[in-house]
């Protein structure tokens, strides 16, 4: 668990946390040797002739009150530095996500990270203080108290000492035994999570075609598998802490039945009998105190372990692409900030992009060699697969191409910084996410001071003038956690609008496939007909409605560009165009009833 | 919290007791070695000297006593794990009994991973309340007391300062808990708002990435985290030092020192002697540790039991959801497939109906229509007709027989529904079609496929119609929609509900989807939600809704007739103003 805690926490955090160890280590031999000052003041009182007791009491006090003193430095530092590395966890975490590859962020991640936001890094923040402590004390105590008693009686204290790698096997087989028994149980854990999501997402279906019993059955199996995972579990665990416990005990009851025969014949004090009696079961309780943490530090170390993944993914992340330059190049002209009003064109050279590296994975993209007019709109069009998002988006930097260049006003858009990227390149995905907030906050992120012509001017653009005017509120209606108040195809029109405050000269638009909103799909594209007369705008076109429009269409067929012309041309000759659009149009005149 | 415990009430008592005995027990073990102790001093002060067979027995009888705790205590955490996995179990069986029974429009408003937490977390969170934290707390009150109650009866003049040292330090560790609830309720909102951060971030990546540092704020992950450890870092710094001292006042030195320098006193004001006094301190100074130890366990417990109890009563929420009341066996039987509708009022909250006073019917084997602007209650209606959800007030009938007194089998034997969520069971291809419907053959499952226009896409997967969904083969939302059309055809209602919008959910399908849902309409009584007009030109019968009511009823001819009536102004707003499409009348004409 420490191991985990310092990886993840890094270098440069090593440094508090030694430093609380070595105090912590003082305190538990400060305290420990307060204890040992017991004996001479025993020895004084007990034995006539030996030491001034006066003496030994003020020793016992000196040391007792030092002990006390650090104590309560080292446990209010543990809390400070608890909560430092909490901070610090949360920072590097908050940091990593920054940094993750986009193919990262799938289904399930942000229930991950919000857990591990939650709930790792606070239980982290206790380690100090209720994990480190207790884990030093078990370790220093013993080693004092059994040096010491090894002096009063060696006799006793080799017996201690002869049980020591006992319970340390003991406390590590423990451990192993219930970590193997815990794995295959969290695993069935996250087999029932799954099939549960499965039984809810399913409802519907399930009831209305009598499969509920069927299914609740089979759900019912896995949750009786789950018990049944809970009782092995328990049939290893209890024993194994009960034999630890039996064992520490009998440890503890032989070294003092052991030091009491010997007395009763003679053949060691009084005081060294005691001494047995008090230190040893401060030993005792030290090393049970440390393994009654055994469970709260294997959850530690498990959710630890992961934050470590998400670190390690997003130190990937970095490895294979040229670092963007720091300041970047001069911005072109045409970007905020640069010389407004000219057109910022797009290139494509010779790009090639597939997703992992194994040898089997697929090219998602071969040899495009490609330049987007400027000003002016481009579509991208093809079979579903055929390698269109993944062109547009390697524009936005959200992948690097794993072959040729990207370019954007003749740059490689690898030397821009992320800043400077983000002034050039605007883009509205598929899957738009709103933040929770109102629609003028979700539209504002774009141009945080644009005013309110400005705002409705966007509005209208993106064919949203209708929602702003029937929402309670207008502009300040809420759209819900996600947007959840709008439907797919709002949320993408207020990332449109979003996208068109930026003022960034390239806009990247991936349409939706699916859209209840068919009837706007007019004003989007009036509104990207009008963008386009100043901007550099590539549509990611799943419906051929609003390529006819397009200065320019290039046609995808398995990751290469199979046709490129407008839609008059295209439409004119035979080809993979052809057959899309004759497609599309015969769909467009169904009927769900024919008109016999 | 009593409610959800109730199943394993009587199996905790039972461990309660067991841990008390062990714990009692246990202590008095250690009583008896005290006591050698004590025997062992007096005989060095000139007591009568301690034989070997006092030693043995001593020694026997504690090793007996601890042998006995450990007994005991291993049986009580034995009956408290057991009790607790008995427990996990029936709450999920509950919980999923529960959610087989609420209404399904519940679903749809509910995020599926918050019913996951409460069926697999939080009773999973419930597991330290009910296995440990009971036991510890029992455990932590019965040493304590049971030492004091033997020192104070046998050695009260240091069993008193001991008492005073366990009440100042629990008074201290409150001290530290003190104004905790307020703090508690904001240490929770900024928690709250860092799970909501995490979540937004997470989900809405691109544009944090792309937008915030345009947007010149500070990320809200970054933020709500450096707000969450700022407030919790000013938390700290304030009780630290308070907190310090009560986990000082807690180690057994503490104890030790307050024993000792009791007897110290005592003998410095002359009230006993030195070789009298060390036979009686000898079991205090043994015994005392136990009496404070249990303070210093309870605040590393404090935050799995409050979690545990906040799972509890999340579980509890789910566990009251209302259900759908339907009836255990059939009672009544539909005369035919006519639906019909009868002053339908209907809102997912109370204060606001989507639908008022609904009225129409649909006669056997028509095709009936509903139209309207975004909003209008569409898809609402449709949830009621396949019964996602009841009525608040009027009816909704089948064959004469009101949907709610027909059980689920009869209702959906009858009524069968193509949606636009799309969820394919795990399983084979073949199950996904056959749904489980007993005597379906490969043949009927193949002829469905066909029909639905997904056959050869199902063929060019290596294992056919064997493929598992999501292992083998993973289909494109508009291959997963002819599926349900698939399943729908082999299902055979004589009723379907269908949402036309399913017909364009992914253009490459759309012709496909299309074919097999005329196909499947042919010949049932249907009513489908229309997005588009052009689609439904020739239904028997369209139903025009405007905010949630029946504006317009008729034939497409005839409802065009009515050049003021909300169908014609939305068949103008989708681009249909006047001689558009074929069978549409040039409406100068008819005007």
């Amino acid at each position: 668990m420490i191991a985990e805690m310092f990886q993840a926490l890094g270098p440069q955090h090593r440094g508090p946390v030694l430093r609380l160890v070595g105090w912590m280590v003082l305190a538990a031999g400060l305290q420990a040797g307060a204890l040992l000052c017991l004996v001479p003041l025993l020895r004084a009182v007990l034995v006539p002739s030996a030491a001034d007791p006066l003496r030994a009491l003020v020793v016992l006090i000196v040391v007792a009150l030092a002990a006390t003193a650090v104590s309560v430095l080292v446990q209010r530092g543990a809390f400070l530095v608890g909560a430092d590395i909490g901070r610090a966890l949360q920072a590097r975490l908050a940091a990593a996500v920054d940094r993750l590859p986009r193919s990262w962020f799938r289904r399930g991640r942000s229930g991950e990270v919000a857990r591990l936001a939650g709930g790792t890094v606070t239980a982290t923040m206790n380690v100090p203080a209720h994990f480190l402590r207790p884990l030093v004390t078990a370790v220093v105590a013993p080693v004092v108290l059994v040096g010491g008693l090894l002096v009063v009686d060696p006799v006793v204290g080799l017996v201690l000492l002869a049980g020591t790698p006992l319970l340390v096997a003991s406390i590590l087989l423990t451990d192993r035994m219930v970590a193997a028994a815990d794995g295959g149980r969290h695993h069935l854990a996250d087999t029932t999570a799954e099939r549960v999501l499965e039984f809810v997402r399913a409802q519907p279906v399930l009831r209305a075609f009598g499969r509920l019993s069927q299914d609740r059955g089979r759900l019912g199996d896995t949750l009786v598998a789950q018990r049944a995972a809970d009782r092995r579990l328990i049939r290893v665990a209890v024993p194994a802490v009960l034999v630890h416990e039996l064992l520490t005990t009998a440890v503890f009851l032989v070294a003092v039945g052991v030091s009491a025969v010997r007395f009763a014949d003679g053949a060691t004090g009084v005081v060294e009998l005691l001494a047995v009696l008090v230190l040893g079961l401060r030993v005792v309780d030290a090393v049970s105190a440390a393994a009654a943490l055994a469970a709260g530090m294997r959850m530690t170390r498990r959710s630890l372990a992961q934050l470590n993944e998400v670190f390690a993914a997003a130190r990937d992340a970095g490895h294979g692409q040229p670092a963007p330059a720091d300041d970047g190049v001069p911005l072109p002209d045409g970007a905020p900030g640069g010389r407004p009003g000219a057109a910022v064109p797009v290139a494509f050279q010779g790009v090639s992009h597939r997703y992992g590296d194994g040898p089997d994975a697929e090219w998602a993209v071969r040899d495009v060699d490609l330049e987007v007019s400027a000003p002016g709109m481009t579509a991208l069009v093809g079979p579903s697969g055929a390698g269109k998002t993944t062109l547009a988006m390697l524009v936005a930097r959200t992948a690097d191409a794993t072959q040729g260049v990207v370019t954007v006003a003749g740059t490689d858009v690898r030397r821009f910084s992320a800043d400077q990227l983000l002034d050039l390149v605007a883009v509205v995905p598929q899957d738009c996410v709103l933040l929770d907030g109102s629609l003028r906050h979700n539209l504002q992120v774009g141009r945080p001071r644009a005013s309110e012509a400005e705002l409705l001017d966007a509005v209208g653009q993106a064919g949203l003038t209708e929602l702003v005017a029937t929402r309670d509120g207008g502009l300040d209606a809420p759209v819900g956690p996600r947007g959840s108040m709008l439907s797919g195809g709002e949320r993408q029109r207020v990332a449109l609008a979003r996208a068109v405050l930026t003022g960034a000269p390239v806009l990247v638009l991936d349409e939706v496939t699916s859209s209840l909103d068919a009837v706007h799909d007019e004003a989007i594209t009036a509104g990207l007909r009008r963008l386009a007369e100043t901007r550099t705008v590539v549509v990611v076109a799943h419906r051929l409605r609003s390529v006819v429009e397009a200065d320019a269409v290039v046609v995808l067929e398995s990751g290469r560009v199979v046709q490129r012309g407008r839609h008059d041309e295209l439409v004119a000759v035979d080809g993979l165009y052809r057959r899309l659009w004759t497609t599309q149009q015969e769909a467009a005149g169904w009927q769900l009833v024919d008109a016999s | 919290m009593r409610q959800v415990l109730g199943p394993v009430r009587g199996r905790l008592l039972t461990a309660t007791v067991l841990q008390a005995a062990g714990s009692v027990v246990g202590t008095v073990a250690l009583i008896v070695l005290a006591e050698l102790g004590a025997r062992a001093a007096d005989a060095a002060t000139g007591g009568s000297p301690v034989g070997r067979a006092e030693v043995v027995a001593s020694v026997g009888w504690a090793g007996a006593a601890l042998l006995a705790a450990a007994v005991l205590v291993g049986a009580a955490t034995t009956v408290s794990h057991l009790a607790d996995s008995d427990l996990q179990l029936s709450l999920r069986a509950r919980l999923v009994d529960r959610l087989s029974r609420v209404r399904l429009g519940w679903f749809a408003g509910t995020d599926a991973g918050r019913v996951k937490k409460a069926v697999q977390d939080d009773t999973g969170s419930m597991h330290h309340l009910v296995a440990h934290a009971l036991l510890d707390a029992v455990g932590a009150v019965t040493v304590p007391v049971t030492v004091l109650v033997y020192l104070l009866a046998t050695r009260p003049l240091l069993g008193l300062p001991l008492l005073v040292l366990v009440v100042v330090a629990v008074w201290t560790f409150q001290a530290t808990m003190r104004g905790s609830g307020q703090r508690m309720a904001e240490f929770g909102r900024r928690m709250a708002e860092l799970n909501g951060a995490a979540v937004e971030t997470v989900e809405c990546i691109d544009v944090v990435r792309l937008y915030a540092r345009r947007g010149g704020q500070a990320r809200r992950l970054e933020q709500a985290g450096e707000d969450f450890h700022g407030f919790f870092r000013s938390w700290v710094g304030q009780t630290s030092t308070t907190t310090a001292v009560a986990f000082v006042l807690a180690l057994p030195l503490t104890a030790i020192l307050v024993v000792v320098l009791t007897a110290v006193g005592l003998v410095a004001a002359g009230l006993t002697d030195v070789a009298a006094v060390v036979p009686v301190l000898v079991p205090a100074v043994v015994l005392a540790p136990l009496c404070t130890a249990p303070v210093s366990t309870v605040g590393t417990r404090l935050p799995a039991l409050r979690s545990g109890m906040a799972a509890a009563a999340s579980v509890q929420e789910v566990l009251d959801l209302p259900t759908m009341p339907t009836p255990g066996r059939a009672t009544a039987e539909p005369d035919g497939h006519g639906l019909r509708l009868e002053d339908v009022t209907f809102g997912y909250d109370a204060e606001r109906p989507v639908l008022h006073e609904v009225s129409f019917g649909c006669e056997p084997g028509t095709v009936t229509a509903v139209v309207g602007a975004s909003g209008a209650g569409k898809s609402t209606l449709a949830a009621l007709l396949a019964r996602f959800e009841d009525v608040d007030s009027g009816r909704i009938t089948l064959g004469g027989v009101d949907l709610r007194d027909l059980t689920t089998e009869q209702l959906y034997a009858r009524v069968g529904f193509v949606f636009q969520d799309v969820v394919l069971l795990r399983g084979s291809v073949h199950d996904a079609v056959a749904c489980g419907r007993p005597g379906v053959g490969r043949e009927d499952v193949v002829a469905a496929a066909r029909s639905a226009g997904i056959h050869d896409r199902v063929l060019a997967e290596p294992r056919g119609y064997d493929a598992e969904i999501g292992r083998d083969v993973e289909f494109s939302q508009g291959e997963a929609q002819r599926i349900s059309v698939a399943r729908a055809l082999l299902a055979d209602t004589p009723v379907l509900v269908l949402d036309e919008a399913t017909a364009y959910a992914d253009a490459e399908s759309e012709a496909h989807v299309q074919r097999a849902l005329s196909h499947l309409a042919r010949g049932r009584t249907v009513v489908v939600v229309a997005h588009r007009l052009s689609t439904v030109r020739h239904v028997d019968q369209i139903v025009v809704l405007d905010d949630g009511r029946v504006v317009q009823r008729g034939t497409h001819d005839e409802l065009l007739t009515d050049d003021a009536g909300r169908y014609a102004a939305l068949w103008r707003a989708h681009g249909h103003d006047g001689a558009t499409g074929a069978d549409a009348e040039p409406m100068e004409a008819r005007s």
